[in-house]
C-alpha cells in the first residue's frame, strides 16, 4: 500500500481534529486495511 | 477509509459526545479524476467565478472531508462553460485546489504550489519530493491566480494518484 503509514498518520491526525474516535488501535486499522486489501487479491509490496 | 461521525446514542441529542462513531474501510479499483482521454491529451480547466474555496476556518481541507459543496457548484460552472474541470481560489483569488486533485505551476525552473486551502495529500507530498530529488526549486506559498496563468506550465495531481496536465485554464493556452 502507497506510503500507509503516511496516510495513517493523516487518519489519526484528522480523527482527533474533528474529535472521533472509532475506538481503534493504529495496528488494528491497519490490520483492517491489509486484509480488505488482500481480500480480492492484492498484497503489500 | 472512512470515520464517520454516526448516530447520536441518546435519541435527539446534538451533542457530538454521544455519538458512536464508526470506521469503514473499503477496496476499490483505482479511480481516475478524469477520462483516459483527458489524461492523454491534458485537460481544461476554469478558475470558478461563482464560488471560492470554503475558508480554512470553516472547513480545514488539511483534513479529508466530505464537504463538496463549494467544489460542486464550480463544477456546475465548469461543465456549463465547456471545461473539464475546475479549480477553485480562495476569497483572495489565490489558487487552492481541484475536486479530487492538488494544483501545481512550473515557471523558470520552480514549482509552485499553495499551502492552503488544500488537503494535506499524500500525492501532492510526493510530488514535491520527486520535484526537490529532481533538483527543481519548489516553493509552497499561496499563489495568486494571476501568477498561477502566467506559468509556463500547469498540471495537476489526482489525490488518488497519477498527475494530469492542464492544457488550458480560462482563456490561457499552456503548450
Amino acid at each position: 500500500m502507497f506510503r500507509l503509514s503516511v496516510y495513517l498518520d493523516r487518519f489519526a491526525a484528522s480523527m482527533v481534529a474533528l474529535h472521533l474516535d472509532p475506538d481503534m488501535t493504529r495496528a488494528g486499522i491497519q490490520s483492517a486495511l491489509t486484509q480488505i486489501g488482500a481480500a480480492p487479491g492484492l498484497h503489500n509490496i | 477509509m472512512v470515520c464517520s461521525r454516526g448516530a447520536p446514542t441518546i435519541a435527539g441529542s446534538r451533542d457530538i459526545r454521544h455519538c458512536g462513531n464508526f470506521f469503514y474501510v473499503q477496496c476499490v479499483p483505482y479511480v481516475q479524476v478524469m477520462s483516459p482521454e483527458v489524461v492523454a491529451k491534458g485537460a481544461s480547466d476554469c478558475l470558478a467565478q461563482s464560488v471560492w474555496r470554503i475558508p480554512d476556518g470553516s472547513v480545514d481541507p488539511i483534513v479529508k472531508n466530505y464537504h463538496w459543496g463549494d467544489f460542486t457548484n464550480g463544477f456546475s460552472e465548469a461543465k456549463d462553460a465547456g471545461f473539464e474541470a475546475l479549480i477553485l481560489t480562495d476569497t483572495g483569488r489565490n489558487i487552492t485546489e481541484g475536486p479530487g486533485f492538488s494544483v501545481f505551476a512550473f515557471k523558470h525552473g520552480k514549482l509552485f504550489t499553495s499551502w492552503h486551502g488544500v488537503l494535506s495529500g499524500i500525492t501532492h507530498r510526493t510530488v514535491l519530493e520527486i520535484a526537490t530529488e529532481l533538483g527543481l526549486q519548489v516553493d509552497i506559498r499561496p499563489v495568486p491566480h494571476t501568477v498561477f496563468l502566467d506559468a509556463d506550465d500547469v498540471f495537476i495531481s489526482s489525490f488518488a494518484g497519477g498527475h494530469i496536465p492542464i492544457v488550458k485554464v480560462d482563456e490561457t493556452v499552456f503548450v
